[in-house]
C-alpha cells in the first residue's frame, strides 16, 4: 500500500448525528427588537440586562458580515434562524430526577453523565441542550467551597453584581459581528466564579448540544477567578445531523485577576456536515478571550478542534497584569469539506508578560486549515516573551494548510521567536509500522497522535483520553 | 575590455512617440491602477505605510555619496531619472545586448511586450510604473554566454528645472538558457527636492541560467518604492541580495515565479534602520511547480523610531510536490521606540513538500556581549562588533567578489555609529 | 520454513532483482554478501513488502505462506521480521507505546489479550538488560534523535520483544561502535533456535565473526552468484568482490 492510497479518504459516520426527540419550543425565525425583548423575558432578566442586549442589536444592526477570513461558505440569512429554543418539559428542575428522560437518554448516548449518580469522578458537568442549561452536577457541593458552577440565566438571578460587572468587560458588544449577535441574543451559557485564595475542588465542565434544526446556539460563558484561585475548565460539543447548517456564535469570556489561574479546554466536536457533499453541519464562530487583568495572573487555552463545517475562531488573551502569562494549545483537525480558520491573539501590555503558542494543524480530505495568529508587543510590555510554534501536517493531495502569523513588536527589551513547518507522513514511516505489525491505519493515527502529543499533555487527563480516541475516529478510514 | 567603445543611444526626444501596441498596454495599465486604487491604510499589504503621512520631506534629504571603486571591468546602465543611457560593448554585442528599449521596440518588440504586459498583484505602483515609465532599459544575454563582469544599473535623480511627477524607471534583464551574469542596482540622488521613485525590474531567466541580483540602497528620495518580478525557468538559478541603508520610506515588493522545475533560488535582505526610517518588504513567492528550492533570509536593524514591517508569502500549488521552502526573518530590535512586524505566511495545497518559516525579535544575546566584553572589548565596541556580524551574514552572501567588498564597506560605514549608540 | 523462489523487482523498467532462489531452513542462519548496488537492500525491502517495490514476480512462502500476497503488517503478523539499515524516525510517538503497540498488534493475531501498559513495562526491563540498554530509551520517540547505534540497538530491542520467526538484519552492523556490534550480534547470536530462521545481509563480514552462518551467498547484479560455507566470507573479505562477479560471466 502506498501513501497515494492515504487520499482515499471515506471518514467514518459521526457518531453523535442522532436526533433526539424531544419536544422543543422554537421561537419563529427572524431577529428584530421584539425578538431580543422575547429572549430577555423568557429569561426573566433583569433590566440592565434587557439594555445591554438592546445596545448590542442596535449595534450589530450597522454592521457587516466579516469577510477576511480564508473560509468560503455561502452568505447566511440572519432572518432564517430560529434565536431561541428550549425543551418544553421544563419548569424549574428541583433534581436531576426531574429531568426529562429522553434528555438524560440524550447526554447519556453522548458519553456524558448527568445523572449524579453514575457521574464522572471529580468532575461538575453543565449541560446545555440549543438555548437551555437543563442540568448542572455537583453544585451544592461546589457552594461549600464558595465556587459558583450554574447557568448564566440562575447568576444573573442570584448574582446579578458580578455578572453586570464582568460581563461584556472582556468582549464588549462592540467587538465584532458575532460578538455584538451574541451579546444581542445569547440565550444561555456557564458561569463560573472562584472567591478568593480558593482551588476549585473539581473539574469544571460543560456540554454544549444543539438538537432543535434550524436554531442557533449563542451561548456566553462567563468565568471569573479572584485573586490567588484557579480552576480547570472543559467545553464539550456535539450536534445532530441535518442538511441545513446551523450557526453557533458563542462568547466566552474569562477574568483572572491577581495570581489566579484559569484552564479552559475545548473539545469541539460539532458536526462537520456530509463527507461526501459537504452539506450540512456547524458553522462555528466564536469569540473566546481572556483577561489577565491581576499580576502574575495566567490564562490557558486548550483546543481540540475536530468538528464543524467551518471554524473561526481565536481564543485570546489580553496580558495586562505585570508578569501574567497566556497560553494556547491547539490541534485542529480538518477532513472532507470542512474549513478552520483558528488560532489565537496574544497582547502583551503589562512587564514581563510571556506567552506561549503550540498549534498543531492537521489537513485531510478536501479541506482548508489555516493558523491565523496576533502576537503583539506593547511599548509598556517590557522584558515580554513569545514563543510560538505552528505546525501543519497535510494528509491527501487535495487539502490546504495555510500559516498566517502577524507579529508587532514595540520595544527593544522583549524577545520572540516564531517557528513554523510543514510535517509530512512518510512511506517509510507508515512501512516501519507494517513491518512491525501494525496496520496502517493504526499507524498514521499513532503518528498524527504523536504530532499532536505536545498540546494533548495540556489537557485535564480525563480528557487527553478522550482527546485521542476523537482523532482516531476522525481519521478512521483516511488510509485503505 | 579597455578598447570597448561606447555608443550612446540617442533618441530623438521630442519627435518620439510610442508605438500603438505600448500605447494600448500603458492604456490597460492605467485602468488597472485605477481600479486597484492608490493604495491606504485598508489594504492589508499597505496597512502600515501612510502614504499622506505629514512627513516633513525635505528635512530628509539625504543626497547619496558617490561611490565609484575601480569598475573598468563593468558595463553600466545609467538611469538619469526617467531616461536610461545604454553603453553598449562592442566586442560582445552579439551576446550580450544592452539598450533602451525606444531602440529595441522594432526587434525585440515581443520579449518587451510580454514583459510590460505582467503586473505584479496587489501592488498597484507596478501599474502605475507600466502607465507612466519613458524609456526603459533590456538586458539581454544571449545562450551560453557568461558575462564575466558585473553589469551596473546606476540609477540617479537629478534637479530638472520642472518638478517631477515621480520617476519611474523600467529595467527588464533576461538570461537565455544557461546564460549568467551579475547585475549590480544602486542609486544616486543629486537632488534637493524630495521626489518619489518607482522603480521595476522584471527578470526572466530561462533555462540553467544563472543570475545574481544586487539591489542597494542609501538615503535619498523620502519615497522609493521597487518592485522585482523574478520568473525561473527549469534548472535556473538566481541569488538576489538587498541592502537598504536608511532611506526614508522604502517598499520593496519581489514575486519569485517558479516555472520549470529543479531551479534554485536563494533571497537575501539586510536593512539598517534609524531615526524615522520607514521598511515595508513583500515577498510572494509562488512555486507554481515542484521540486525547486527556495531559501529566503531578511534580517533588519532597527533603530530609533524606525519602522520595519515584513511580509513574505509562500505558495505553493497543489502537485507542486518536492517543494522545498525555508524563509526566516531575523529582527534586532534596538531601541524602544522603534517597531516591527512580521508577517512570514504559508499556504500549502500539496502534501509532499518541506516549507517552514521563522521570524525572531530581540535583542544582542548578552552571554555573547559579554563573551566578548571579557576578551577586552568595551561594551559598545561588543555591541557593535556583533551587530556588525548580525549584518555581514547577509553581506557575505554576495558571490561577485568586487560587489561584495563595496557592500561591505557601505554596512561598516553604516554601522560605524552603531559604536556610539549604546 | 522460508523459501524464496525466483524474485524479481524493477525500479521503472530497470530490473533490479533478477529471480533470486533461497531456502532457509529451520535453525539456519544464512548470509547475503555482495557490492553496493548488488541489490541487497532491494531484496530486504521487497521481502518486507515496501510501497517502492509493490510489483514482485515470484514468490516467497514463510511456513507455506506467500508473503508476496499479503501487506506489510500481515507479513510482519506472519513472524518475518527486518532491522532496518536506516530505521526512520518518528517524532511524537513514544518508544514504548510503539512497541506495546506492536507487541499487541501479535498477541491479537495470535488469540491473546492484549498486555496492560504495566505488566509490559517489566516484560520490556529484561530485555533492555539484555542489550545493555538504558531506560530512558522508552521515554524517547521512536528513533528520533537516536545515533545511528542506538537506532541499531532499538531494531534488536524489537526484536526480542516480537520474538518472530524469520529474522533478517540489513546491515545492521553499520553505524555501530566494536563494544556495540559485540552486545548486538552476541544477542542475535542467543536468538537463534531450531525453529527460528536468520538471514543476515551485510556488506563486510565482521558480523559474521559473531552470527556465524551456514551458508554464505553472494549476491551480484541482482542474482545469486555463489553459494559456500562460512569460509566463502572469509575468502570475499580477503579478495574483494571482482573475482566473484568475473567468475559469474
Amino acid at each position: 500500500m502506498s501513501l497515494e492510497e492515504i487520499e482515499k479518504i471515506a471518514g467514518q459516520n459521526y457518531k453523535y448525528g442522532f436526533k433526539s426527540d424531544i419536544e422543543t419550543e422554537v421561537i419563529p425565525k427572524g431577529l428584530n427588537e421584539d425578538v431580543v425583548r422575547l429572549i430577555s423575558e423568557r429569561k426573566k432578566e433583569p433590566k440592565f440586562m434587557l439594555e445591554y442586549r438592546l445596545k448590542a442589536y442596535n449595534h450589530w444592526k450597522t454592521l457587516t458580515e466579516p469577510d477576511w477570513t480564508h473560509l468560503e461558505y455561502p452568505t447566511i440569512d440572519f432572518n432564517d434562524i430560529s434565536y431561541y429554543a428550549e425543551p418544553k418539559k421544563k419548569e424549574k428542575l428541583e433534581s436531576m430526577d426531574d429531568v426529562d428522560p429522553e434528555l438524560k437518554r440524550t447526554f447519556e448516548k453522548l458519553g456524558i453523565p448527568i445523572v449524579e449518580q453514575k457521574r464522572l469522578a471529580n468532575v461538575a458537568v453543565d449541560a446545555i441542550f440549543d438555548s437551555v442549561s437543563v442540568a448542572t452536577t455537583y453544585k451544592d457541593k461546589l457552594l461549600e467551597h464558595g465556587v459558583v458552577f450554574c447557568p448564566l440565566s440562575e447568576a444573573l438571578e442570584k448574582y446579578p453584581e458580578i455578572v453586570k460587572k464582568y460581563l461584556g468587560s472582556v468582549v464588549p458588544h462592540t467587538d465584532n459581528f458575532y460578538a455584538a449577535l451574541n451579546a444581542a441574543v445569547f440565550s444561555e451559557g456557564s458561569f463560573v466564579y472562584i472567591p478568593k485564595d480558593t482551588v476549585c475542588p473539581m473539574e469544571l465542565s460543560t456540554y454544549f448540544r444543539i438538537n432543535a434544526e434550524e436554531t442557533g446556539q449563542f451561548e456566553r460563558t462567563l468565568i471569573v477567578c479572584e485573586e490567588n484561585s484557579k480552576v480547570s475548565y472543559l467545553e464539550g460539543c456535539t450536534a445532530p445531523m441535518f442538511d441545513k447548517n446551523q450557526l453557533h456564535a458563542a462568547v466566552v469570556e474569562l477574568v483572572a485577576l491577581d495570581n489566579a489561574e484559569i484552564k479552559y479546554s475545548t473539545v469541539q466536536n460539532w458536526y462537520a456536515g456530509d463527507p461526501k457533499t459537504g452539506k450540512g453541519g456547524i458553522y462555528n464562530f466564536v469569540t473566546k478571550r481572556g483577561k489577565c487583568a491581576g499580576k502574575s495572573s495566567k490564562i490557558s487555552w486548550t483546543q481540540i478542534e475536530t468538528g464543524s463545517a467551518i471554524t473561526w475562531k481565536y481564543p485570546s488573551c489580553l496580558l495586562i497584569g505585570d508578569d501574567s502569562v497566556g497560553e494556547f494549545y491547539s490541534v485542529a483537525l480538518t477532513n472532507h469539506h470542512q474549513q478552520a480558520d483558528t488560532g489565537t491573539k496574544m497582547y502583551h501590555i503589562g512587564k514581563n508578560t510571556k506567552s506561549t503558542i503550540i498549534s498543531k494543524g492537521i489537513s485531510a480530505g478536501k479541506s482548508i486549515n489555516t493558523y491565523r495568529g496576533l502576537v503583539q508587543i506593547n511599548k509598556s510590555a517590557k522584558g515580554a516573551e513569545n514563543f510560538t510554534q505552528c505546525d501543519s501536517m497535510l494528509i491527501g493531495s487535495d487539502c490546504s494548510a495555510n500559516t498566517f502569523p502577524y507579529i508587532d513588536v514595540r520595544n527593544a527589551q522583549s524577545t520572540l521567536g516564531h517557528e513554523a513547518a510543514t510535517v509530512k507522513v512518510t512511506e517509510d514511516q507508515i512501512h516501519y509500522f507494517q513491518q512491525r505489525g501494525i496496520n496502517m491505519e493504526d499507524a498514521l493515527t499513532t503518528i498524527v497522535n504523536g504530532f499532536c502529543a505536545d498540546v494533548f499533555k495540556e489537557l485535564p487527563t480525563e480528557f487527553a483520553v478522550e482527546a485521542t480516541q476523537l482523532l482516531s475516529l476522525k481519521l478512521e478510514n483516511t488510509v485503505g | 575590455m579597455s578598447n570597448r567603445n561606447e555608443t550612446k543611444m540617442v533618441v530623438d526626444k521630442k519627435n518620439y512617440i510610442d508605438p500603438d501596441w505600448l500605447l494600448e498596454i500603458r492604456q490597460e495599465a492605467k485602468a488597472l491602477f485605477k481600479d486597484i486604487g492608490f493604495p491606504n491604510s485598508r489594504h492589508e499589504t499597505w496597512k502600515y505605510l501612510n502614504l499622506d503621512q505629514d512627513l516633513d520631506l525635505e528635512r530628509h534629504i539625504k543626497k547619496t555619496p558617490i561611490r565609484r571603486t575601480e569598475r573598468d571591468e563593468c558595463v553600466s546602465v545609467l538611469f538619469k531619472n526617467n531616461t536610461p543611457e545604454c553603453e553598449s560593448i562592442l566586442a560582445n554585442k552579439n551576446d550580450l545586448i544592452i539598450t533602451n528599449f525606444r531602440s529595441a521596440y522594432a526587434e525585440h518588440k515581443e520579449l518587451i511586450k510580454s514583459s510590460l504586459s505582467k503586473g505584479l498583484l496587489q501592488n498597484p505602483f507596478s501599474y502605475l510604473n507600466t502607465a507612466q515609465f519613458d524609456d526603459g532599459a533590456l538586458i539581454l544575454v544571449k545562450e551560453g554566454c557568461k558575462v564575466e563582469g558585473p553589469i551596473i544599473i546606476d540609477l540617479q535623480t537629478h534637479v530638472e528645472e520642472e518638478r517631477l511627477k515621480g520617476i519611474h524607471t523600467r529595467t527588464l534583464i533576461v538570461l537565455e538558457k544557461g546564460a549568467s551574469a551579475t547585475v549590480f542596482v544602486q542609486h544616486h540622488s543629486f537632488l534637493d527636492k524630495p521626489e518619489f521613485v518607482n522603480d521595476y525590474f522584471d527578470i526572466v531567466l530561462k533555462e540553467e541560467a544563472t543570475l545574481e541580483f544586487i539591489l542597494t540602497q542609501e538615503g535619498d528620495q523620502p519615497y522609493r518604492f521597487e518592485t522585482i518580478k523574478a520568473s525561473i525557468d527549469t534548472k535556473a538559478n538566481l541569488n538576489y541580495v538587498s541592502f537598504v541603508n536608511d532611506c526614508l520610506v522604502t517598499r520593496h515588493d519581489m514575486g519569485v515565479d517558479f516555472i520549470g522545475e529543479k531551479a534554485v533560488v536563494n533571497l537575501a535582505g539586510i536593512a539598517l534602520l534609524s531615526s524615522e526610517s520607514q521598511y515595508f518588504n513583500h515577498l510572494y513567492i509562488d512555486h507554481k511547480v515542484g521540486n525547486c528550492d527556495c531559501s529566503q533570509v531578511f534580517k533588519t536593524i532597527l533603530r530609533d523610531k524606525s519602522l520595519s514591517e515584513f511580509s513574505g508569502l509562500v505558495v505553493v500549488a497543489k502537485h507542486a510536490h518536492g517543494t522545498n521552502s525555508t524563509q526566516s526573518n531575523p529582527n534586532l530590535l534596538l531601541s524602544d521606540n522603534a517597531r516591527a512586524l512580521s508577517r512570514p505566511q504559508l499556504r500549502i495545497d500539496a502534501d509532499d513538500v518541506e516549507c517552514a518559516h521563522g521570524a525572531t525579535m530581540g535583542q544582542l544575546n548578552p552571554e555573547e556581549v559579554f563573551y566578548l566584553e571579557s576578551r577586552g572589548l568595551n561594551k559598545s565596541a561588543a555591541r557593535a562588533l556583533l551587530t556588525f556580524g548580525f549584518a555581514e551574514d547577509i553581506i557575505q552572501r554576495i558571490k561577485q567578489p568586487l560587489i561584495q567588498h563595496e557592500c561591505d564597506l557601505i554596512l561598516r560605514e553604516g554601522l560605524s555609529s552603531y559604536d556610539k549608540h549604546r | 520454513m522460508f523459501n524464496i523462489k525466483d524474485l524479481k523487482a524493477s525500479i521503472g523498467d530497470k530490473e533490479i532483482l533478477k529471480g533470486i532462489n533461497l531456502t532457509i531452513n529451520p535453525g539456519e542462519v544464512h548470509a547475503i554478501m555482495g557490492p553496493n548496488g548488488s541489490g541487497k537492500s532491494t531484496l530486504a525491502k521487497v521481502l518486507t513488502g515496501h510501497p517502492d517495490f509493490t510489483e514482485a514476480e515470484g514468490s516467497v512462502l514463510l511456513k507455506g505462506k506467500n508473503l508476496l500476497e499479503l501487506d506489510p503488517d500481515e507479513r510482519a503478523l506472519e513472524g518475518l521480521f527486518l532491522a532496518f539499515q536506516y530505521p526512520v524516525e518518528i517524532p511524537g510517538v513514544n518508544n514504548e507505546e510503539f512497541l506495546r503497540m506492536a507487541y499487541n498488534a501479535k498477541m491479537k493475531k495470535n488469540g491473546k489479550d492484549a498486555v496492560d501498559p504495566l505488566d509490559f513495562s517489566d516484560f520490556i526491563q529484561e530485555k533492555l538488560a539484555k542489550l545493555s540498554m538504558d531506560e530512558s530509551f522508552l521515554e524517547r520517540n521512536v528513533n528520533h534523535g537516536f545515533s545511528g547505534g542506538e537506532k541499531k540497538r532499538n531494531e534488536i530491542l524489537q526484536l526480542l520483544v516480537l520474538e518472530p520467526e524469520m529474522v533478517i538484519l540489513d546491515e545492521t552492523d553499520s553505524g555501530l561502535d566494536i563494544d556495540a556490534l559485540r552486545i548486538v550480534a552476541k544477542t542475535v547470536d542467543a536468538y537463534r533456535r531450531a525453529d527460528r530462521g536468520i538471514l543476515v545481509i551485510t556488506h563486510y563480514q565482521r558480523l559474521l565473526d559473531y552470527i556465524k552462518p551456514d551458508i554464505v551467498h553472494v549476491l551480484a547484479n541482482g542474482k545469486i552468484v555463489k553459494s559456500g560455507d562460512k569460509s566463502l566470507a572469509l575468502e570475499l573479505e580477503d579478495k574483494g568482490y571482482d573475482w566473484v562477479e568475473a567468475e559469474a560471466k
